[in-house]
């Protein structure tokens, strides 16, 4: 007990002290003077851009007379032109940066980019830095940073429609995608024409560049082929989409990360979120892997989705009662255990 | 003791990154250039000339805005916008066998339908849209929504409402199952920054099982408010949600749940931001004692560098849960860190998470204290130009792994995961491939448990001409296990492996599409118990086309012969030949 008080004391001593002692050193430190850091691209564009530096759309569509004639029919055409935003906040210097330095050095191969945001050649850091300019109510850059997708390099553009040519194989009026200016150049798989990967899908919404499940597909391969397990979430039957699950823009009050498995299945499935008197342990959520204990979510062969078939579901943990304990049936429809989730009548679950 | 290490931690890397320089701004914009910035075309603001050695900085033939005049660009022809389009179908099953495994999941309308109906008015009002969509009106199965908005983009609303017929698949088919799913949602952006979202969600369900399963009778009711915008030098968030939940077969207690929670970031400086969470959920239950928890959190998010990204996590979890007699967790201690990287093409990550879970055992006598330690990490990048590879995975480990109070007193859980996921995607121009290779293993080290799985999916999509695409994919799963038992019918007895693939074959043309679409599953399953979904497969054969009127109207047919066959109940098979012909036209 003496030698354990004493560890954490030395604990503490040496290493909450020094960290301590560092943080009031840099606090008490002489200031120095106040460094007004330039913002990088591309918000630099527009931090030290004046009025002048916008020019009309007339000048883009002498260039860019596609895209700019094709925008109306855009998702985001409907936000651009509000006469009460700021200048730098319409039309399509609002996503592209100011127009007359581009047009200025539109001719310098190494500076072309540098008066510009291209979505095609920007760095995805970049261009979730420009598109949460103005939609930073659905997430901040800090939170953009921390999710899984800013770490695989996926940018907003990625998922997301914001000139009509962007969206993936043929709109729904049935025609390919409108003149693209670079279309000498080498398509990627996402120009290819393409079709849904369920054809039951819901419309995409939030302008998303296909239905959900064609989007994420394109990525997450095995997930997709999981759902075509005879037992499955009802995607493929348009019943559900993917974001009904996964916070893909996690808000700013609900990470991934603190919110646990079974909060987000007892949205549907309030039958087992309980509490209850007598809880099956690993489906608690806090212990383990909660409803992914037993459960696989996207889709697999084993009836309501389990990870295993039948008793062998329960003898992965309860080992002893593999073979002498009443075999023959499921553990949960032989009339024993049927309240697998928990009961309020009867510590072994024989009952609801 | 890795908590307060991990606190220290915290402390340590704030007063550093306060004490240092912030990364080194990447690609700032360089002064301009007298010679060419158009703003002093022609000379400087002071009306100065030009320097006689520089080339004219004003290029002839420039429209208004200095812009060098372009030749005239072709006008792009665009299809007129249709505000309302109908889709009509017949449609019959052809269907022999077992109606309730045919509907497992949805209802195929059948006879006459409306497949589609769309209204997406031009309003006048500028920056407003408004759109209706409804699918399968008055069918079985069937989905309305509608979305709204004005203001350019500063209120939207949606709104949506769904009906499901479905059926439990069993050799003596009960009742269909119905669930009607309703809600809407606004959100209103008050000012830059700053907005107010509502949502609400009404959920009915009523399904029907065999005996000895109880049908479900249920209603549950979702809302949820939430403020979210600047405040002060950071952001701060306000919510609010409540669930009701209420059983009318009187088996389960009425069930209310109020989550509140506050978050404020503070963007400390270009390299550090903090943000403290906190939430306060309530459980109230018919006839029983409130539960309660409360979760406080502290996140730190530092920019190491330039393309370096710490990330620290710290969370605390209490719960009050004074209905559970058994076991139950009553604090729970998270902490991660996250490093990132970035170079060139190449994206790396690696983590650290830690947990401590107080955990009450089943008969409320002592508290165990499990440590949960996971390491995980994350690279991705370009091998070469047109092939890219992402590698991931965890490994886990459970300490302390508390004992059970069932008959064999070792400890039910699981104190060994590992996951890997290895994927290779590319190609020349006309040809993606990719193979993903996954595999991922659980181990209880006390009952010599494992259960692993090694899951492939590899396929490719090939552009054989401008028009013509083949897609084609194959997913194989293995899976084993093993106790320390082994006495039939042993854990790999009820690990079925399994396999499915698709192919398709797209012919696209200007006015006319056709497609053949192949998909198929096998399950290779030991079923001792001889039950039925131990042993199926199914194959999917659907062959469509639609021929597109110059007027936009369009005519469709579809025919898909299916199959499925159970090789236990052969009351589950099934042998379907849909046909569906459609029409829609566009107005």
């Amino acid at each position: 007990m003496r030698q354990g008080v004493w560890r954490w004391s030395m604990l503490l001593l040496w290493s909450v002290v020094p960290g301590i002692g560092l943080l009031v050193a840099c606090l008490m430190a002489p200031a120095a003077p106040p460094k007004t850091k330039a913002p990088t691209f591309p918000l630099n564009l527009f931090a030290q851009a004046t009025d002048d530096d916008f020019s009309n759309e007339k000048t883009c569509a002498s260039c860019h007379r596609a895209s700019v004639e094709t925008f109306a029919r855009s998702p985001h055409a409907a936000f651009m032109n509000d006469p009460h935003s700021p200048v730098d906040k319409q039309g399509c210097q609002a996503c592209h940066g100011p127009g007359k330095p581009h047009v200025a050095h539109r001719k310098e191969d190494e500076g072309l980019y540098t008066y510009v945001i291209s979505y095609n050649k920007a760095k995805p850091e970049e261009i979730a830095a420009a598109c949460l300019r103005c939609h930073n109510d659905t997430l901040t850059m800090t939170h953009w940073k921390r999710t899984a997708h800013a770490h695989a390099g996926v940018s907003c553009t990625s998922c997301h429609q914001i000139h009509a040519s962007d969206r993936l194989g043929k709109d729904r009026e049935g025609t390919p995608s409108p003149h693209k200016e670079n279309s000498g150049a080498r398509p990627s798989v996402n120009e290819l024409p393409h079709s849904a990967v369920f054809p039951n899908a819901p419309e995409p919404k939030a302008m998303l560049k296909a239905d959900e499940a064609t989007l994420c597909g394109q990525c997450h391969r095995r997930t997709i082929a999981e759902f075509r397990q005879h037992f499955h979430h009802p995607i493929p039957e348009g019943r559900l989409v993917c974001s009904d699950c996964h916070s893909v823009h996690p808000n700013k009050d609900d990470r991934k990360q603190v919110r646990t498995a079974k909060q987000n299945c007892v949205t549907c499935h309030a039958e087992v979120a309980g509490p209850f008197a007598f809880e099956h342990d690993p489906t608690s959520d806090l212990n383990g892997e909660g409803c992914l204990e037993c459960h696989r979510p996207h889709g697999s062969p084993n009836p309501a989705m389990l990870n295993t078939f039948s008793r062998g579901l329960c003898i992965r943990c309860h080992t002893e009662e593999a073979a002498n304990h009443h075999p023959g049936r499921n553990c949960w429809d032989s009339g024993c255990h049927s309240a697998i989730h928990g009961s309020n009548h009867d510590r072994l679950l024989l009952g609801r | 003791m890795r908590i307060v290490l991990t606190f220290n931690l915290l402390i340590w890397f704030t007063g550093t990154c306060l004490a240092q320089q912030g990364p080194a701004p990447e690609r700032a914009l360089p002064p301009p250039d007298p010679a060419t910035d158009l703003a002093s075309a022609g000379g400087d603001r002071q009306g100065k000339a030009a320097s006689p050695a520089q080339p004219p900085a004003t290029p002839p033939d420039t429209d208004q805005n200095g812009a060098e005049r372009q030749p005239a660009q072709p006008r792009i022809k665009l299809p007129p916008l249709s505000v309302f389009s109908v889709d009509l179908g017949y449609g019959d099953w052809g269907l022999s066998g077992s109606r309730s495994e045919f509907r497992q999941y949805a209802t195929i309308p059948t006879g006459f339908f409306v497949r589609d109906l769309r209204y997406a008015p031009l309003l006048r009002t500028p920056g407003s849209y408004a759109f209706f969509d409804a699918k399968g009106l008055v069918e079985d199965d069937y989905r309305a929504e509608t979305r709204l908005g004005w203001g350019f983009g500063a209120t939207r609303a949606e709104g949506y409402l769904s009906l499901f017929q479905f059926q439990d698949p069993l050799p003596n088919p009960v009742d269909p199952s119905t669930r009607i799913v309703s809600g809407f949602a606004v959100k209103q952006i008050l000012s830059p920054g700053f907005g107010l979202t509502f949502r609400y969600q009404d959920d009915r369900q009523q399904n029907n099982y065999a005996v000895p399963y109880s049908n479900l009778d249920q209603h549950t009711r979702f809302w949820n408010v939430a403020a979210t915008g600047k405040w002060g030098p950071g952001f701060a968030t306000l919510n609010y949600s409540n669930l009701y939940y209420s059983d009318h077969t009187g088996v389960l207690p009425n069930m209310m749940a109020q989550n509140a929670g506050l978050s404020y970031l503070w963007n400390v400086s270009n390299a550090v931001s903090l943000e403290a969470s906190y939430s306060h959920l309530l459980i109230s239950q018919h006839d029983a004692q409130q539960s309660k928890i409360d979760t406080l959190a502290l996140t730190g998010d530092f920019a190491l560098g330039s393309a370096t990204d710490l990330d620290i996590h710290l969370q605390q979890r209490n719960l009050s849960l004074p209905t559970v007699q058994s076991a139950f967790t009553r604090a729970q201690s998270l902490g991660t860190a996250s490093l990132s990287q970035r170079w060139k093409s190449w994206r790396a990550q690696v983590g650290v998470r830690l947990q401590d879970d107080d955990r009450v055992n089943g008969d409320q006598t002592y508290v165990d204290v499990p440590k949960w330690s996971t390491v995980e990490g994350r690279i991705s990048g370009r091998l070469m130009p047109d092939w890219r590879l992402t590698v991931k995975g965890y490994t886990q480990a459970l300490f302390n792994p508390p004992p059970a109070i069932t008959m064999d007193p070792r400890s039910l859980y699981f104190n060994g995961r590992n996951y890997l996921q290895v994927r290779l995607e590319g190609g020349p121009p006309d040809i993606n491939y990719y193979l993903v290779y996954t595999h991922q293993d659980n181990r209880n080290s006390a009952r010599s448990t494992e259960v692993q799985t090694d899951q492939y999916t590899a396929g490719s999509i090939w552009q054989l001409s401008p028009t013509l695409s083949l897609f084609g994919e194959y997913h194989h799963e293995v899976w084993s296990g093993h106790t320390d038992l082994d006495v039939f019918p042993t854990l790999s007895d009820f690990l079925p492996d399994s396999t499915t693939g698709i192919v398709e074959l797209t012919w696209n043309l200007p006015h006319l599409y056709l497609s053949a679409s192949y998909t198929g599953f096998a399950e290779n399953n030991a079923n001792p118990l001889l039950l039925q979904d131990g042993n199926a497969h199914g194959s999917y054969l659907t062959l469509s086309g639609h021929y597109r009127f110059p007027r936009g109207y369009q005519l469709g047919l579809s025919i898909s012969p299916w199959a499925y066959h159970d090789n236990t109940t052969s009351a589950l098979d099934y042998n379907a030949a849909i046909i569906m012909v459609t029409g829609s036209a566009r107005f």
